[in-house]
């Protein structure tokens, strides 16, 4: 029986020495690492326990249950964190969508409680940017991440100076989209800022590829002109276009 | 002790136990089920919600070669231990120059070997799979986010040593449950049990927890600490740049193995010794 007994203690004493060498080798993730989406423990199956969990804040979404909705997002972005659609559109649901239902009712809330309405559009601005703080650790990469981080801070918060820094930081980024750019560009003009998005532009518009719709090259050359005329710039000051321009397809390259 | 007559015996027991197996239907039905599990997985592409398709494919097959591999690894450990000692056909080997842990040694050599030619054939056919929805060999991808890179032939080839790994650890553990149980089924259950606990660690570290969860956390932080963290495994998720940064968490999967292995075998290999048969 003492036999026995020692044989259990020895197990497990050995087991437990060997889980804690074992996390000191693979480097035992922090609590915190697991909220950022750090989860790697799920097999090869990640993915549709992920689209499942997804589905699962949808019906909850569908039900307009805040804490369901964003307990469900957490798993979604813990089983796998890597899709960017997961992201994206819970923040989306966090900053847009949940204000509406705290409110109580959809029928133009706006008219009857503006004040709280607005109170609570920006509580649940600030957790959906708590929620792409965690999506950026994961994808520091994403454009499309500060890009979403920037339409929160402008549509919720209404922070420009916010938004045109997170505009700035996405155009920044390889392969970002060519919007990003343009709005730090229009925001910075409305901070009155307007030497800067003179500046930003001229140095955004040789870097245009030709013949691409999205860049809207010819956009961008009219906003120059716009804001040379607004401050007034003499005429040999003036932004001259380049003979020579990126082809189509080539990023920005800030 | 002669450490090569030793030897000698562990390559023995094993390859008795491989010629069991190769007259058994659970291994070949196990690898048949992976096989399918793998073609299977492009009937549920429309499930897929934020990633590329090829990496949707990648991310299910290696599920489904985990799955299989880990019920193979219970399963086939837990039958092949107590296959002898429930014919009473152990009485005869151990008679013979033959130690206790060298019996366990071998069975465990055995379950690998078993383990390996199911990794081979199961990742061969994921690659190809793959290959065909048009995969390259290295990766392609070095310039793209991590959210939108493909997966790649080689990557695909380490993962698949990793899981082997992990099946490997899974079968110690199985052996080492199997000298405490009185039965197979008992050393089955309690070897899914730990399959289950191993693979769901990291998300139960991701739910949110209680408004005290202090006493509770420390609790099951210490039960979990002495299970194996079977995610160390899994680098599916890895966000590495290239392919060749695999081989750091492959290495670090590598020597965690061999610790959770080494412990479970030994131990196995103790209480066995003071096992009545």
């Amino acid at each position: 029986m003492r036999s026995k007994g020692f044989t259990w203690i020895l197990t497990l004493a050995v087991l437990l020495a060997a889980g804690f060498i074992a996390r000191l080798v693979a480097g035992d993730e922090t609590a915190e690492e697991w909220a950022g989406g750090r989860c790697k423990g799920e097999g090869g199956f990640r993915t549709l326990l992920a689209d499942f969990l997804w589905m699962h804040a949808h019906v909850s979404w569908e039900r307009r249950q805040p804490e369901a909705t964003v307990r469900a997002l957490r798993l979604t972005v813990a089983a796998d964190p890597r899709p960017l659609a997961f992201w994206l559109n819970g923040a989306r649901m966090i900053a847009y969508d949940m204000p509406r239902w705290r409110l109580g009712g959809l029928d133009a809330p706006g008219q009857r409680l503006p004040d709280l309405h607005k109170r609570l559009e920006q509580q649940q601005g600030r957790r959906a940017l708590e929620w792409l703080d965690d999506a950026a650790r994961v994808h520091p990469d994403a454009p499309a991440v500060f890009i979403e981080r920037a339409n929160i801070l402008l549509n919720c918060e209404h922070d420009l100076e916010g938004a045109a820094a997170n505009y700035r930081r996405a155009a920044l980024l390889p392969r970002a989209p060519f919007y990003a750019a343009r709005l730090h560009a229009e925001l910075l003009r409305r901070l009155g800022r307007r030497e800067e998005a003179l500046a930003w532009l001229a140095h955004l518009h040789p870097r245009l590829p030709r013949g691409d719709a999205a860049a809207a090259a010819g956009l961008v050359e009219a906003r120059i002109r716009e804001l040379e005329t607004e401050l007034g710039v003499p005429p040999e000051r003036r932004y001259r276009v380049p003979e020579d321009r990126r082809r189509p397809g080539e990023g920005i390259g800030l | 002790m002669n450490p090569v007559g030793s030897w000698r015996c562990v390559v023995l027991v094993a390859r008795a136990t491989l010629l069991e197996v190769s007259r058994q239907r659970l291994p070949a039905l196990l690898l048949f089920g992976a096989v399918g599990g793998i073609l299977g997985a492009t009937l549920l592409e429309d499930f897929n919600f934020g990633l590329p398709p090829l990496q949707f494919l990648a991310d299910l097959g290696q599920g489904v070669i985990a799955l299989f591999g880990s019920v193979l690894a219970v399963t086939g450990s837990a039958q092949l231990f107590f296959g002898e000692i429930e014919q009473r056909t152990v009485f005869g080997v151990l008679a013979k120059p033959v130690g206790r842990a060298e019996f366990v040694l071998g069975k465990y050599l055995a379950v690998l070997a078993l383990l390996a030619v199911f990794s081979v054939l199961t990742t061969a056919v994921l690659v190809v799979l793959l290959r065909c929805r048009g995969m390259t060999w290295g990766p392609d991808w070095i310039e793209l986010p991590a959210a939108e890179r493909l997966p790649d032939g080689l990557g695909l080839v380490l993962k698949g040593v990793a899981r082997w790994l992990e099946c490997g650890v899974l079968s110690a553990c199985t052996l080492l449950l199997a000298t405490f149980s009185s039965g197979s089924l008992g050393a089955t259950l309690l070897g899914f049990g730990m399959m289950a606990i191993g693979h769901l660690q990291s998300l139960a570290r991701a739910t949110p927890v209680g408004p005290d969860p202090f006493l509770i956390r420390r609790v099951v932080g210490l039960t979990l600490q002495a299970l194996p963290d079977l995610g160390v495994f899994n680098l599916t998720g890895t966000s590495a740049d290239s392919t060749a940064a695999l081989f750091v968490p492959l290495a670090r999967a590598a020597a965690c193995a061999v610790l959770y292995a080494g412990a479970a075998g030994a131990l196995a290999v103790f209480s066995f010794r003071r096992r009545e048969i």
